[in-house]
């Protein structure tokens, strides 16, 4: 009798129900917690998405479970409504926009080519997809990774092909976490020792107005073009009026700092919740990893050759080196800038430079999206 | 979708990626000229230049 309640409790446990598929998103979930915590690859969300692919794959918890009759669907299954409707990558931009200073761009306004011309590799990569055999809408998915934007890629992907989330939002977070690796051998293959010791002129002072009118004018402009990017756009925005407007410090202190960390919880615990050994383990999360490196590198390479071309129209104003910030990954691809300059001259400061192109890179990220999902949603 | 219809989708929406942030730009040096000159104007004629 004892043995058989002994047996009855081991098969009713979730040991009895482990797969072999289980066992290695375990193991995956644990090597993503080390990367975040061990080696800081992008813990705010690489932590949660890391600890919601451990929740997910330990059996019969049904915390991913959807409703059913009169029981009620699990915890995460609610929260990742957030995802599938869109309104966490938004209000990640909301967040985003408040903590943003878009005085360099208003100040270099022709660095907005520069964040177009970093989105080759969405291009580039969506054609390869395409070319493997994806469908055009999960193309675009894996595409918008070489955006290097998290939220947007997420937003895009839920809308076009909920069913690559996990694989995408882990190759977007990871790629942009090893951005210092990726774009720096890229930058000096393409440019010669002069170009990055290229001195920038100071930026000039953008007055209050400009900063006001800036939000007004861009989500204005945007929304009317695309009306599909109005939630990105339109958060991002909204969160930089509340910073520039002067009159909203609360409303501003909320969105850089609460909200935006809340959000950041639920999205990546939710995100890292999809992806199951059934959805995950396949070749073509292997595909979308390597086809997101792909568009990482078409972007760095794009916004190069763009800050190439600027450098020789200016005669030598423009130090190319401020394209790869194009990337959208904020601040991290503008450090790399600053990083790279100042090997080739240690007097050379091009931060603030490359924040233009690095701000170009949001918008230009987001328009591509909004352009993706007019297209093939 | 076949090759070529992907490059013709991914050039479209390259190109409409810099003519949305073309606008833009045109705009914001509109806005600079409008609102970020005269007040540079007023300072510059403060500190007696």
């Amino acid at each position: 009798m004892f043995l058989d309640a002994l047996e009855k409790i081991w098969l009713s446990s979730g040991f009895a129900a482990l797969t072999w598929g289980n066992g290695v998103m375990i193991f995956v979930a644990c090597a993503l917690v080390y990367l975040a915590i061990a080696k800081k690859f992008e813990p705010l969300l690489l932590l949660p998405i890391a600890f919601g692919m451990l929740l997910v794959n330990l059996p019969l918890s049904g915390i991913m479970g959807a409703p059913g009759g009169t029981e009620a669907g699990g915890l995460l299954y609610y929260l990742y409504l957030g995802v599938k409707l869109g309104i966490y990558p938004s209000l990640i931009f909301l967040g985003i926009g408040a903590m943003t200073d878009f005085g360099p761009l208003i100040a270099r306004p022709g660095c907005l080519f520069l964040g177009a011309g970093a989105q080759l590799g969405i291009a580039a990569a969506f054609v390869i997809a395409v070319a493997l055999g994806f469908t055009p809408q999960q193309a675009a998915s894996i595409g918008i990774i070489g955006g290097a934007d998290g939220p947007t890629a997420i937003y895009l992907t839920s809308r076009l092909a909920p069913e690559l989330l996990p694989a995408i939002a882990i190759a977007a977070y990871s790629y942009m976490a090893l951005i210092p690796m990726i774009q720096p051998p890229l930058m000096r293959a393409l440019t010669t020792k002069k170009e990055r010791a290229v001195k920038m002129e100071q930026l000039r002072e953008v007055t209050k107005r400009e900063r006001i009118c800036f939000p007004i004018v861009v989500t204005v402009l945007c929304v009317l073009l695309l009306p599909s990017v109005a939630p990105l756009i339109g958060m991002l925005m909204l969160g930089n009026l509340f910073r520039e407007s002067g009159v909203t410090e609360r409303l501003s202190q909320t969105a850089q700092n609460a909200l935006i960390n809340i959000v950041t919880i639920f999205l990546g615990v939710t995100v890292g919740a999809t992806a199951d050994a059934e959805t995950f383990l396949r070749l073509e999360t292997l595909e979308i990893i390597g086809l997101g490196l792909t568009a990482f590198v078409f972007s760095t390479v794009g916004g190069l050759l763009l800050g190439k071309l600027m450098c020789r129209l200016t005669k030598g104003k423009i130090n190319p080196l401020i394209g790869s910030a194009g990337v959208s990954a904020v601040p991290m691809a503008a450090r790399v800038s600053q990083t790279e300059g100042q090997k080739a001259d240690p007097t050379n400061h091009l931060l603030m430079h490359a924040m233009g192109p690095n701000m170009a890179g949001v918008i230009g990220s987001a328009v591509a999206a909004g352009i993706l999902l007019s297209l093939f949603g | 979708m076949t090759i070529p219809d992907a490059l013709l989708a991914a050039l479209f929406c390259f190109s409409m990626v810099f003519v949305v942030l073309a606008c833009l730009y045109a705009l914001l040096r509109l806005f600079s000229l409008l609102l970020g000159k005269p007040a540079s104007r007023k300072k510059a004629a403060k500190e007696g230049k």
